[in-house]
């Protein structure tokens, strides 16, 4: 089975919006360290908080998060 | 909103830190103290050592108790920031920690287990508050460590 690997676009979507990553997490409700370590790609957050963030930004959550196939296999 | 769930998370972060540290040097004497006492040296002092040592860091043990709970008592009046303060994050860290403090605990038992194969453990009250306080510090500095990042 091939491994798959949870991109985002929390950076691209953030400065399109001209947000710091404080303002994105009152927006969601956590705090700013959450969003960091999700921006990273250090933690993957739940189905419901991908939703919240992609809402945030006003766009889907495929806009957001993507799976990509891992490389390094 | 957020200035404040920034403040109270790097509050939590420090008063845990104290706790930790506070609690790391009450552990090791104690454990030293078990040492001695297995290998019938300085009995006496060693109760001293323990002694000075939990009088020490009482204090700071009790301070950073003070303080988690004093930051939890001010976010639990607003159900908003203690969800912030609370999320998912720390929810999966505090989770992680539980896991690594039973390991700990589970791995101290372990050690002494072997221990007991080839030599005569005479304290064994004292044996099963090691490995107690070996999950329960270790669950709380894995979830600092996790925390900090």
């Amino acid at each position: 089975m091939r491994e798959h690997l949870l991109k985002n676009t929390i950076k691209v979507q953030r400065a399109v919006k001209d947000w710091t990553q404080e303002e994105l997490a009152r927006s969601v409700g956590v705090t700013r360290k959450t969003i960091n370590t999700i921006e990273n790609g250090v933690y993957v957050p739940s189905t419901y908080l991908a939703l919240k963030i992609a809402k945030a930004f006003g766009v889907t959550v495929e806009t957001v998060f993507q799976l990509v196939e891992d490389e390094t296999e | 909103m957020i200035d404040s769930i920034e403040v109270l998370d790097r509050k939590r972060r420090r008063y845990l830190f104290i706790y930790l540290l506070s609690f790391g040097v009450f552990f090791l004497a104690f454990v030293l103290r078990f040492t001695l006492k297995n290998s019938d040296i300085a009995l006496h002092e060693a109760d001293w050592i323990l002694g000075i040592a939990f009088g020490l860091s009482l204090p700071f043990q009790a301070y950073g108790a003070w303080g988690l709970n004093s930051v939890r008592r001010q976010v639990k009046r607003d159900p908003e920031k203690y969800a912030a303060l609370y999320d998912e994050l720390v929810k999966y860290q505090e989770m992680k920690a539980w896991r690594f403090g039973f390991i700990a605990m589970a791995a101290c038992l372990a050690v002494f287990c072997v221990v007991s194969i080839f030599a005569t453990i005479k304290d064994i009250p004292s044996l099963m508050f090691i490995s107690l306080w070996a999950g329960f510090g270790g669950y709380h500095l894995s979830f600092y460590l996790m925390n900090r990042g």
